[in-house]
């Protein structure tokens, strides 16, 4: 992986010049109609409750949600891992 | 998405109930089932996830919801950003500078699938429309090269919502990482979370005529602060003429 990011710093440093320039233009942004009518479905999506709770409680069982980040932080010192931290209006479960 | 968190991360979760930024939303009920579809970046006053390093400095940042596949993309992107950041042979000088590099590439790396799940809710689109800034919401268009067939999907489309006829919105995926490409490698407490999350509507109000939200008391200081800000950019617009 180390070996990929520094062929990668090569490749960038030799092709670009400035970051400005290689900012996406409107132009270069890929359309799908198909894609858009799937992002439409996606958004009408809903789940049954009992689904979340379901999901909820997998998502609990088997991940350890620290609940202060100095906690998280002191966890991933010792295991060399980053930290998703998650700020949110209300509780993991999805009700306020 | 739950064995990558698993497997190659710590996590964490914080009520951010009392924060200023924070929208207090109508939202939709949940007694039977509950909407878990939208468009990546909404509801960004709500939720924010971040990536820190374990010396409490900002990888990546993602405003709002998040559709599955485009989170787990943008966490394996988290993680190429904490190896550079991680690599004892770089000054802070050239990690900050590959930083900004690669936050700007990565959009590029993107399906049309992505760009299409990060359209701008239309309310969002009138509310930043409204705002008498400069703002980083807008793309330039240069449509006399535009193709017939890229024109006519971006009128369909309100994935590229026309901003104040001078250009489109930016796509949210191409947004975010604009944003923290400005943001290279930050202290998680100098992170400008406010300014971060600033874009469309600060409330969600479910057409329920909730016009200014259902007011918690941060939120209220926000607001004027915002109103007289903007009231005080118009009057110097005025002045220079």
């Amino acid at each position: 992986m180390i070996r990929s990011l520094t062929v990668c710093t090569v490749i960038l440093s030799i092709h670009i010049p400035t970051t400005a320039q290689q900012s996406l233009r409107a132009e270069d942004i890929p359309i799908s109609a198909e894609a858009t009518a799937q992002a439409k479905e996606f958004q009408k999506l809903k789940v049954d409750r009992r689904l979340v709770n379901k999901r909820y409680r997998k998502l609990t069982k088997e991940l350890t949600w620290h609940k202060k980040l100095d906690d998280a932080l002191g966890a991933a010192r010792q295991s060399g891992k980053p930290v998703v931290w998650i700020h949110a209006l209300g509780k993991l479960t999805g009700y306020v | 998405m739950l064995p990558l968190l698993k497997s190659d991360f710590e996590v964490g979760w914080f009520d951010i109930k009392n924060e200023d930024y924070t929208g207090y939303s109508s939202g939709y009920g949940y007694r039977s089932h509950c909407a878990v579809g939208t468009t990546n970046g909404a509801g960004a006053h709500n939720v924010q996830i971040f990536v820190l390093s374990p010396d409490k400095v900002v990888l990546h940042a993602l405003p709002g919801f998040w559709a599955p596949e485009d989170l787990a993309r943008e966490l394996r992107f988290a993680k190429v950003l904490h190896r550079l950041w991680q690599d004892d042979n770089r000054t802070l000088a050239q990690k900050r500078d590959m930083y900004r590099r690669l936050q700007t590439l990565e959009p590029r790396n993107h399906p049309a699938a992505t760009f299409a799940r990060s359209a701008w809710q239309p309310f969002d689109v009138s509310a930043e429309r409204g705002r008498h800034e400069e703002r980083d919401t807008a793309l330039q268009v240069d449509t006399p090269a535009m193709s017939d067939n890229l024109a006519g999907l971006l009128r369909k489309s309100s994935m590229m919502a026309v901003h104040r006829g001078q250009g489109v919105m930016k796509p949210l995926n191409m947004l975010v990482h604009e944003r923290m490409a400005v943001r290279p490698f930050v202290p998680f407490d100098e992170f400008d979370i406010e300014k971060f999350v600033d874009y469309g509507r600060m409330f969600y109000d479910l057409n329920l005529r909730h016009r200014e939200g259902k007011k918690l008391a941060g939120q209220t200081r926000l607001m004027q602060k915002r109103r007289i800000a903007a009231k005080n950019e118009r009057i110097r617009a005025r002045r220079r003429g």
